[in-house]
């Protein structure tokens, strides 16, 4: 008997899938880019393996047929199923977390460019006045940098 | 000696806004090349006191946009 899996989200980052697993109080170990968790089915613990750029859940599919081991048989187990459905939930609760990571540090990364950008601007611009024999008075305008730069006519 | 005054104003994302004022003629073009470089020059505006006196001294308002 064969069984197929179909899950909307591709577990494609360890990371992430790490995360989600942690959040649905699975435990796991990563052995030689196996995920092995504890989840224990007839044939044994169930893991994920990388193949094909995503992570692919290794379970015995007879837990359909309704063989399962008598160990799995406890309230705590989920069948395949539903745990790939909460757990592609949490995927992707994490993903877009992390994503949200990204454009922040973006956000950051960028307004810390726009600062230094400015910054040198002002300098450029003073260093360039006191060549041309301007004084220089400096102000902050409504959050603009206002220099007033004066000298007296040729 | 006439006061000749350049009034910038850098604002957030470091575009640049000068004023001119002073200035005699078409000078004023010569002082901001100097102080800023006009190849990001976007936009200039003849003040009134440019229009109406050119020949003597003239002030400009102008803006220049981040690179």
């Amino acid at each position: 008997m064969s069984a197929v899996i179909k899950t909307l989200t591709p577990f494609i980052e360890q990371d992430i899938l790490l995360e989600a697993l942690n959040s649905l109080n699975v435990e796991y170990h990563v052995n030689n880019g196996l995920i092995i968790t504890n989840r224990v089915d007839y044939q044994g613990h169930q893991q994920f393996q990388f193949t094909n750029g995503k992570y692919h859940l290794i379970h015995d599919s007879d837990e359909f047929g309704g063989r399962l081991s008598r160990n799995t048989l406890n309230n705590d187990y989920q069948p395949i199923k539903q745990f790939l459905s909460k757990l592609e939930g949490a995927y992707k609760s994490v993903y877009q977390k992390k994503m949200e990571r990204i454009a922040e540090t973006e956000r950051i990364r960028m307004e810390e460019a726009k600062k230094k950008y400015v910054q040198a601007t002002k300098e450029k611009a003073i260093a360039q006045a006191k060549t041309q024999g301007y004084s220089i008075k400096e102000s902050e305008v409504n959050g603009k940098i206002k220099l007033v730069l004066t000298r007296m006519g040729h | 000696m006439a006061e000749e005054k350049v009034i910038l104003l850098i604002d957030e994302d470091g575009t640049i806004s000068a004023k001119t004022i002073g200035f005699k003629g078409e000078t004023c073009f010569d002082a901001l090349d100097e102080l800023l470089g006009l190849q990001s020059l976007t936009s200039v505006k003849k003040t009134d006191e440019y229009l109406q006196r050119v020949d003597t001294k003239s002030s400009i308002k102008m803006t220049t946009k981040r690179n």
